[in-house]
Parts: C-alpha cells; structure tokens; sequence
C-alpha cells in the first residue's frame, strides 16, 4: 500500500489537471460540478491527507534518528 | 521457514508506463460516467397547455362598412399569411426548395473561401411544425447519431439541438412538454403564436413559460440577435472558430436553420460575430446558437450535408409533415 498510494495520488492529480484543461476549452460540458468528478476528488483528497500524514510521520521518524544518532556520536566525540 | 522473496525495484519506464495507463484507465471511467452513463435526475414531465388566443379589443366603428366575416385562426397559424407559398396539397421539391400544403423550406449552401454553411429558410404553416425530436425517441433516451432520428421522424430539413442530455441544467421544453425547468445561459423560447425570443441569463422564469404555453425552449446559448441587433459575444468562452448549429427568427412562422461546419480542410468555422452577422443579413431579428462543435448537424433531402463527425446526439430540431392532428 505505502508503494501504491504515491501513485495513486500521482495518477488522480493528472486525471483531474487534464479534466482543469478541459473544462477551461469548453465550461459548458461542466466536466468539474458533476458527481462523477467530486467524488473522486473526495476519495484523492483522503488519500492525499494520509500520503502527507504518513509523509510528515516518516519526515519525523528520520529527524528523530538522525538526532539520536548525534547524541549518541557526541560523547564519543569528547 | 519459507524465505521471503526479495522484489528489486520497478525499472522506470515500466513505472511511467504503470502511471500512464492507470490515468488512461481513469480519464476512459470517467468520459464513460460522464457522456455515456448519465445519472441525471428526472422529473416528471409538464404538459404545457397552449392558451385559448385573447380576446381582442374591437376598434370603435366610425363608418358601417359590409364586409364578408373573416374566420378567426388560431395564434401560431400561418395557412394564410404565407398561402402563396403553399400548395393545395401536392409535394414539390428539389434540390434546393420543397412546398407542400404545410411547408415552404428552402435550401442554400453558402460557400466562401475556407467557409461552408447550409442554411434552411422554413415557412411553417403552423407553429407545431417546428419540432424537436428525441434520440431513442424519448426524454433521456440514449444518444443517437443524428442521421438517424432525422430519418426516423421523416424530416424534411433537420440541425441538432442543444445536446441537453449532457448537462444537468438548462431548461428543456419540447413539442409542448416541460421536462426541465432549470436555467443555462441564455434560453430560447419557441411561443405558441410563432414569436421567437431570446431570453438572457438571469431573467428565466419557468413559470412564465408555462403561463404562456411555450412549445420550445431552448438552453444552450449564447443570444446571437436580440431585437435586431447584434449581441456582444466577445469574452464568451466559447467564441472562437468552431462548427455551429443555430436557429433564427425572422418573422412569426418564418425560420433559419443554419449549420456552419468546421474543423475541416474546406471550411474554419465561425466565430460568435461571424454567426450573428449571417442572421443579420439573412434578415433575422431573433438569433439564437445551439450546441455546436462535433455535434453540429444538418439534413436536407435524406441526406446529411456536413462532414460526419459520428457523434451520437440527444436531440434535433426539425420541418416534418404534419400527421394526423399533430398540427391542430
């Protein structure tokens, strides 16, 4: 799942960027008010808050060890 | 213990290709849901009813003048306004004209450099006769090519409509039924007396068009003529060179059909001014666009005269023969 969800977000923000263009072309087909496309911006919206969630975690889990690491590297050093 | 079977990483190109294909996949799911499977809400259809014509003051007599009581015709009947145009009953037609006891429509195909239109000057000899049919032969039906609900209703002269089926708004009055009241742009509204009008965005009341037994309304847009006069359609989205559809109003129970193909290696198409210039010289005071692009369609005489772009459509505009109490 953690491989999958970058590129399912990925693929999502491409689908609703060529949508963007199209609807910019021709407004009156209403490719961005339909159900058809809110509802699977809601369901990239989701995945988007669990990708940057886990992202910021990740981000966290690397600081904290590259911290530990230099604590543990100081008295050594002295 | 069973060993767990390392997976290198996925080659690059092969990543893009997975990507590529997943957003392919999902653009396909999505023009299926949105063209094809459309979920839209229907309501229940309102037969508009047309109202009895009103009484007219009588002028104050001055002088007693003898004279043979002339029958009253119903509002939207032009049997005699345009009797010369008519014939006691025999069809004829050719290339570019067709007369019969209840239309007078004729053809022109105008060519300029890297421009093609068909333009269909109709005489109805009653309002009803200027109808709109449907793909499937029904509200919401699925969408047909245009050939073939032309045919299917035995057109003398067709153009495509204003593709309702692919929004959920715009209002959508046919042959006398409302089956969608809500507001798209500017509206055109087919009244039961012949008169044309376009009326702009904001100002729709659909009550209004009932009370006043509207037998077509139209929503697509933009107004090309109000009142005689060029409508400014400049910053409009879509004003650039496309194929076009558009109906004109010239007089009561007098129309334009025009169909401007584009996109082609023999004509551009035509821009929003370029459109309402044409009803202007074709003597319009009314003019009204219709969906145009790849759904813009025009049949005269069994044919299809434009280049196919083999788009199924929702609905048409059309000239047919009165059958059986269809014209009352």
């Amino acid at each position: 799942m953690k491989k999958i969800f970058p590129h399912v977000c990925m693929d999502l923000s491409f689908i609703f960027l060529t949508l963007c263009v199209l609807d910019q072309f021709n407004p009156p087909m209403h490719f961005l008010s339909r159900n058809i496309f809110k509802i699977p911006l809601m369901i990239y919206l989701i995945l988007v808050i669990g990708q940057s969630i886990a992202a910021i975690a990740a981000n966290r889990r690397a600081q904290r060890r590259k911290l530990r690491k230099a604590q543990a590297e100081k008295p050594s050093q002295e | 213990m069973k060993k767990k079977k390392k997976r290198g990483l996925t080659p690059l190109p092969l990543m893009i290709f997975y990507d590529l294909l997943a957003i392919g996949i999902g653009l396909t799911v999505f023009a299926l849901f949105h063209h094809v499977l459309n979920f839209q809400p229907v309501s229940e259809p309102v037969v508009i009813l047309t109202p009895s014509p009103a009484p007219t003051e009588e002028p104050e007599e001055t002088e007693i003048v003898v004279e043979e009581p002339e029958e009253q015709l119903p509002p939207g009947d032009f049997s005699r306004k345009y009797a010369d145009l008519f014939t006691d009953g025999e069809i004829i037609s050719d290339a570019n004209s067709y007369r019969s006891r209840d239309l007078a429509v004729n053809y022109t195909r105008v060519e300029q450099e890297m421009l093609v239109c068909h333009v269909a000057e109709i005489y109805v000899r009653d309002v009803h006769l200027l109808q709109t049919g449907f793909s499937s032969g029904e509200y919401m039906g699925n969408t047909e090519f245009f050939t073939g609900i032309a045919s299917g209703v035995n057109a003398v002269t067709a153009l495509s409509g204003d593709m309702y089926k692919s929004r959920w708004e715009g209002v959508v009055i046919r042959n006398g039924v409302l089956y969608r009241d809500t507001e798209f742009e500017d509206v055109c509204v087919l009244w039961p007396d012949g008169v044309m009008e376009c009326v702009p965005a904001g100002s729709f009341d659909p009550s209004a068009l009932v009370a006043g037994g509207a037998w077509q309304a139209w929503g697509f847009g933009p107004t090309l003529v109000k009142n005689g006069a060029s409508i400014d359609n400049s910053s409009h989205s879509l004003d650039k060179l496309n194929p076009r559809a558009a109906i004109g109003y010239a007089e009561p129970g007098h129309y334009y059909l025009v169909e401007v193909e584009g996109r082609t290696d023999y004509s551009n198409g035509m821009r929003f001014d370029q459109l309402s210039e044409l009803f202007l010289s074709l003597g319009c005071t009314e003019a009204y666009n219709l969906d145009g692009g790849q759904s813009a369609n025009f049949y005269w005489n069994g044919e299809l005269l434009n280049q196919d772009f083999y788009r199924k459509v929702s609905d048409i505009i059309y000239v047919a023969e009165s059958t059986e109490g269809s014209a009352e």
